[in-house]
């Protein structure tokens, strides 16, 4: 569990990185690739906020399965 | 009327038989649904849902997303040489997602896995980039799953299961990577994206998407179930896949009874093998 959660903080920074370069490029934006929001054309946005947003659910995942690897190793603690 | 103009043939059917088949396939999913929820929480077969369970779908339909629609479509694709190129017909660029899915699948091994990571990857997706039609575009995500786990259900436990072979699980593999591709281009190319989005196949378009889907799905699903099982294992050792199988093979014929390993299969091998060199019985 604790490599699972290594593998998703590093994907984390890694997307937190490309969100952030991809942002202050406007990353194909100029090519048409818009995205709305939950659908709502009033709220466009370019992919890096995009990447953005996701790296914030990778963030949440990788809180989640931190949580899980410290909490087996805390039972396997208390085993031994 | 020859077989080939009968296959370009652009597939128009009435809104009213549109809609006839829009509510069918509904109904299939909410039932699927259904039959899945009462085989996670009521059949014997499986134990009930963990918080860890819960928490590994999530984290893994996150990666799915993240893979969708940032690596893939950023990465993967512009370098299998764009969305028309013979590459992604073979739908390569589905590989690391049916490998992902199928982590998943060894790692939970319960009904609804399949499901509940496809799906929200689907509501991620629909938040970042807009569905379109919101609810009514459910059924999008709800076909890519509900069938593997229908599959998962019927298989009764032996997805990944103590007894699970390298063979079993790359067939288990081959019939959920079908059963995501499969079903969903056949439905979006005859239902939903005629009947929601006013976007019409021909016949011959609907059989291409169908089986390169369902047949490249399935072969990656395979070539993916057993790394899947080894990747499952590094992260919870405990994990009880094919240990059954494992034990039996490893039993020591002479060990005296009360010190053999009791399981399932051990007492169908003794029972079936006769009796040992050396016994009385």
């Amino acid at each position: 569990m604790r490599r699972m959660a290594i593998f998703f903080s590093a994907l984390t920074g890694g997307m937190l990185v490309l969100g952030i370069v991809e942002n202050l490029t406007n990353f194909r934006w100029g090519a048409g690739d818009q995205n709305t929001f939950f659908g709502n054309p009033r709220w466009v946005l370019n992919d890096g906020k995009d990447v953005l947003i996701l790296t914030i659910f990778l963030a949440i995942a990788s809180a989640a399965l931190w949580y899980l690897a410290l909490r087996k190793g805390q039972a396997d603690q208390r085993q031994s | 009327m020859s077989t080939a103009m009968v296959l370009n043939t652009t597939i128009r059917l009435s809104p009213g038989t549109n809609l006839f088949f829009y509510v069918l396939i509904w109904t299939v999913c909410i039932a699927g649904i259904g039959i899945v929820v009462w085989s996670a929480l009521r059949s014997k077969r499986w134990q009930r849902w963990t918080t860890q369970d819960i928490l590994i779908v999530a984290a893994l339909g996150v990666l799915l997303e993240v893979y969708d629609n940032v690596i893939g479509d950023q990465f993967i694709t512009p370098l299998l040489g764009g969305s028309n190129s013979f590459l992604h017909f073979l739908q390569l660029h589905d590989l690391p997602y049916l490998f992902l899915l199928m982590v998943g699948v060894a790692l939970v091994r319960k009904p609804g896995c399949v499901t509940a990571m496809v799906f929200i990857n689907f509501l991620l997706a629909a938040l970042l980039f807009g569905s379109g039609h919101g609810v009514l575009d459910w059924t999008d995500g709800l076909t890519q799953g509900i069938f593997c786990d229908l599959y998962i259900v019927a298989r009764r436990g032996g997805v990944y299961g103590p007894n699970a072979t390298r063979l079993s699980m790359v067939l288990d593999g081959l019939a959920i990577g079908i059963l995501r591709g499969a079903p969903n281009a056949l439905l979006t190319d005859w239902n939903f994206d005629p009947y929601l989005n006013a976007q019409f196949y021909t016949w011959l378009a609907m059989w291409k998407d169908t089986w390169t889907n369902g047949l490249f799905n399935g072969i990656e699903g395979a070539v993916s179930a057993v790394l899947a099982q080894r990747v499952a294992v590094a992260v919870i050792p405990s994990l009880g896949i094919g240990k059954a199988r494992a034990r039996a093979v490893a039993a020591d014929p002479f060990a005296e009874p009360d010190q053999q390993p009791v399981g399932p299969v051990i007492a169908e091998a003794t029972a079936t093998d006769g009796p040992a060199e050396g016994s009385l019985a």
